[in-house]
């Protein structure tokens, strides 16, 4: 997030950024000035309940959810006909003036007040937290949610601690005064949410919470609502597997809740209120430290899929031994990690899941899962609590735990499908493939039948005889098209062509005429190979040859070309070919030309040394690249040679590098990969190009991984080493050269990026490397935030350590040091 | 394939009709009829292709052999009145390097005199 506004300073703050400070700071206090409150109601409804309906009528609370679900649809409703601004407000007071009055009504006391009393609690926390996630999700894209997400949700950890430590102290003396405080929080909040509303993003930059342009999923109206938030939800395959997970976590915290609530009332002695209180505030400090030192660097280390399975595994554990030992210890333990793990990394690992669903559909979505289904889940718990009771021979207990066993291996998959889901979506929202300029070319454009109708239209002017070989090379390639044909006929004039006649004119007249033309195409084909391959033939060129190539004067020129050309069409063991050797090395760059292109066809290997000497040639390299290509793999071991050796001139062995990336194949690859590691800079540009090109040719080549992360590796180093020597103190070339950004993708320091993308290439997929590669050069918010989501999400964690501070976003002094820490740093890179 | 001779001008002309081709062979082929001209002491042979259908590799190794054989002796064979189709043969062959071509036999006549 960047911006071109000033704010405050503030000090240094974990994961936030120049720019994001304000909105950060502002979402940290709202989290915590609603967490607070919750934290002291809900001890208060807990131990209100147990003390006054005890813990075998807690699923009758826990059904109460469906009112919640309800209250939430009707919530949802108001939020679609008022600015978020003002259902923000006024939930705030609402709930406020409510909690205090609540704080009199139960003292009258009653044990349909406690009831109703756990009813508005919870429709609080699940109205205001849904709030305040849309709030996040508004105002950050995923990959700054990430990195802010530990320091955002400590905020509301840390109200949630001393929400439960004021309970704690006072509950006992103040059992009234702490039910006002309650309300006191979430008054103060009220400022926080006017401030955060009206500057939450900068301006230019603000996502849109429903953008005009987008389309409504099939047979989802525009009006807002219940209906069609559930209709949203019900129409996307991911946002269902989000609702089937939501409603397994409340299947599965009812569980959890209702075990260890039946042996905290059954153990704990005194108030029930000042337990819960300190027990709420342990389990928050535990949270607190987690989420602080822990859930980013989780997420970071090892992203969305390990994250998703961190709070299964954790509860299956602790269920397992509340269900064999029913003790307080394990009760705690276990509400305790549902709790802690709940509030920090499973919550975390939730809200990512969302970030790559479209605004428009992401507030219907969380509207209907995070609002109803995940209240609703909470009522199908009760039921099936419930039935267990019914059946008196169950043990209860032990029952519940097994079904908590089974809901955390349904999770699991759940959790497994969703994560790579999420991977697909972040590729779906890169946008454009990456093609190669060359491969676009060749997939669009026939170089090779443009090359020779130039050819041929050249060839006017020089000799009928050339102006015929081209006309025949391009019969052998079968394209001699209606409209070339057209296009020479429309010359009547031309002598030469007219001496053709109506060979080729009757291509126009229909079918059966080009039928015609076929077969007079084909047969004249076969004549002239069989010509080609008289001995008679033989000797009388020969002759001719020996005449012809002996004269060197301006008049011979057009004729060593027509020549050099002929030979081409020869059969390559004929002996007449032999004098395309003389060709190649002709003084005339023409002459030259036709001979490479002959010597390409003909593929003889006599021929290779003579045509590997012209890739020196500044005007011929690229007919000798494309000779040498033609002779396909037979080749690739003297331009590996041509590769290794260093006497060879510079530009010799580029474009050797270049010819092996356009014949590919295994043994080109691992030769090129070989020779990397010792190129000179100026020649890694070319073998990492050839790699890139055979890579994007085939995906049946295998590059070796260990060499290819051994070379990532150097060429990190070499990207931080060139940046850092432009750049040593931040005032140096890097900004004079037009800014660090600006250098690294598409300045002096884009090539070693390039380069980077390239190898990356190699062992992943290789277009979703250079989709990202794509969408970071863009260099918008979103383009960029998607494109590392997808990195993220894709390379192992030390490509990402080694990558992320070339691609993210930071000031120049914060990737100078960075770089320089990477330099310092010995560790390898495995995959 | 038939072949008609006649002289004009001490030249030997060979008219040439239908198809020249391997699976068409005549009791004397071409090149053995020029090479019997040039026995019997005729240097200079044209060789008439007006109402000639068509030629295959075989009928073009026949010229060429007659060339051959016309060339050695220090005679001259020329040709006249060729389809398009041949002479672009010839070109691409490059034949007409070494093959002198005519489009009229009266052209080609006329530059035997010339010699």
């Amino acid at each position: 997030m960047r911006t071109g506004r000033r704010y405050p300073r503030f000090p240094s703050l974990p994961g936030v950024k120049p720019g994001e400070e304000r909105p950060a700071v502002l979402l940290f206090f709202f989290f915590f000035l609603i967490t607070a409150p919750f934290s002291i109601f809900k001890s208060i409804r807990d131990a209100s309940f147990l003390t006054e309906l005890g813990s075998e009528n807690l699923p009758l609370a826990y059904a109460t959810a469906f009112f919640v679900g309800l209250a939430v649809a009707l919530q949802a409703k108001l939020q679609t006909r008022a600015p978020k601004r003002f259902i923000l407000s006024a939930g705030l007071l609402f709930f406020s003036l409510t909690g205090a009055a609540f704080a009199l009504l139960l003292r009258i006391s009653g044990s349909w007040m406690v009831l109703a009393y756990w009813v508005w609690a919870n429709i609080m926390v699940v109205s205001l937290m849904t709030q305040f996630w849309m709030v996040v999700n508004e105002v950050f894209n995923p990959r700054e949610a990430k990195r802010l997400i530990g320091f955002i949700g400590s905020g509301g950890i840390l109200g949630g601690i001393a929400g439960g430590l004021l309970t704690g102290f006072l509950s006992v003396r103040f059992p009234l005064g702490i039910m006002f405080l309650g309300s006191v929080f979430l008054l103060a909040a009220l400022p926080v949410v006017m401030k955060l509303t009206a500057s939450s993003q900068p301006a230019g930059e603000k996502t849109e919470l429903c953008p005009a342009e987008e389309e409504d999923l099939p047979g989802v109206k525009r009006t807002e609502g219940f209906h069609s938030c559930f209709r949203t939800v019900l129409h996307d395959p991911y946002l269902r597997l989000l609702a089937g997970m939501v409603m397994l976590t409340g299947l599965l915290s009812t569980f959890i809740d209702w075990q260890s609530k039946a042996v905290i009332e059954r153990t704990v002695s005194g108030s029930l209120t000042a337990f819960f209180g300190w027990f709420n505030a342990g389990l928050l400090v535990f949270s607190f430290l987690l989420q602080l030192l822990g859930t980013s660097r989780i997420v970071n280390r090892f992203g969305i899929r390990s994250l998703l399975l961190f709070y299964p595994l954790i509860i299956l554990v602790c269920t397992v031994g509340l269900s064999l030992w029913p003790v307080l210890g394990l009760a705690v333990a276990l509400k305790g990690s549902d709790k802690s793990l709940s509030y920090s990394i499973n919550q975390s690992a939730r809200e990512l899941l969302y970030f790559p669903v479209p605004p428009r559909q992401r507030v219907r979505a969380k509207i209907f899962i995070d609002m109803f289904l995940n209240r609703l889940s909470r009522t199908a718990g009760a039921i099936v609590l419930l039935a267990v009771f019914a059946l008196p021979w169950l043990p209860a207990f032990k029952t519940v735990g097994l079904l908590s066993i089974l809901a955390l291996a349904v999770w699991v998959g759940l959790n497994l499908k969703a994560a790579s889901a999420y991977v697909h979506i972040v590729k779906e929202k890169l946008r454009g493939r990456w093609d190669r300029g060359d491969r676009m070319v060749e997939a669009t454009v026939d170089v090779d039948f443009t090359k020779t109708v130039f050819d041929l239209l050249e060839s006017r002017r020089r000799s009928p005889e050339l102006f015929s070989l081209h006309l025949f090379d391009l019969i052998r390639k079968k394209k001699l098209t209606a409209e070339v044909r057209g296009m020479l006929l429309s010359e009547p004039g031309d002598a030469r062509f007219s001496a053709l006649g109506g060979l080729f004119d009757a291509g126009a007249e229909g079918a059966t005429a080009a039928s015609g033309l076929e077969t007079l195409e084909a047969d004249l084909e076969e004549n002239v190979r069989e010509i080609m391959g008289l001995d008679v033939y033989r000797q009388v060129m020969e002759e001719y040859l020996a005449r012809a190539l002996e004269g060197k004067g301006k008049e011979d020129r057009v004729t060593r070309m027509e020549i050099a050309k002929a030979l081409g069409f020869m059969p390559s063991r004929s002996p007449l070919v032999g004098r395309l050797g003389n060709l190649l090395e002709d003084e005339a760059e023409d002459v030259v030309r036709y001979a490479l292109e002959s010597a390409g066809r003909l593929a003889r290997r006599d021929f290779i040394p003579a045509v590997v000497r012209r890739l020196e040639h500044p005007r011929l390299s690229r007919e000798a690249e494309e000779a040498l290509e033609k002779f396909g793999p037979r080749v690739t071991g003297t331009l590996l040679d041509i590769l290794l050796d260093p006497s060879e001139p510079l530009e010799t062995r580029k474009k050797a590098a270049s010819v092996l990336g356009r014949i590919g194949g295994q043994e080109a690859a691992d030769g090129l990969l070989a020779e990397l590691a010792a190129a000179p800079e100026d020649l890694r540009e070319a073998i990492l190009d050839a790699l890139d090109r055979i890579r994007s040719g085939s995906d049946e080549i295998r590059f070796d991984r260990e060499a290819v992360l051994a070379r990532l590796e150097e060429q990190f180093r070499r990207t931080y080493r060139w940046f850092l020597s432009l750049s040593p103190s931040g005032t140096g070339s890097a900004r004079r050269a037009g800014g660090e950004d600006h250098a690294l993708r598409s300045g002096w320091a884009s090539g070693f990026v390039l380069g980077i993308f390239k190898l990356l290439g190699l062992i992943h997929s290789r277009e979703d490397v250079f989709k990202a590669y794509k969408n970071w050069l863009s260099g918008t918010r979103e383009s960029v935030a998607y494109a590392l989501e997808l990195l993220d999400n894709s390379l192992s964690k030390s490509l990402r350590d080694s990558l992320f501070p070339i691609l993210d976003d930071h000031s120049l002094r914060e990737r100078l040091r960075l770089f320089r820490g990477r330099l310092k740093s010995a560790g390898g890179m495995k995959p | 394939m038939e072949i008609k001779r006649r002289d004009k001008n001490d030249i030997v002309i060979f008219d040439v009709e239908g198809e020249i081709r391997r699976t068409d062979i005549t009791e004397a082929t071409l090149h053995e009829l020029v090479k019997d001209q040039l026995e019997h002491g005729h240097k200079h042979i044209l060789l008439n292709f007006d109402r000639v259908e068509f030629i295959d590799s075989f009928g073009v190794g026949e010229i060429l052999a007659s060339y051959i054989s016309t060339h050695n002796l220090g005679g001259k064979l020329k040709i006249a009145r060729i389809s398009k189709k041949l002479y672009l043969v010839f070109q691409i062959t490059m034949l007409t390097k070494v093959l002198e071509i005519f489009d009229e036999e009266e052209s080609a006549l006329q530059s035997f005199l010339k010699e």
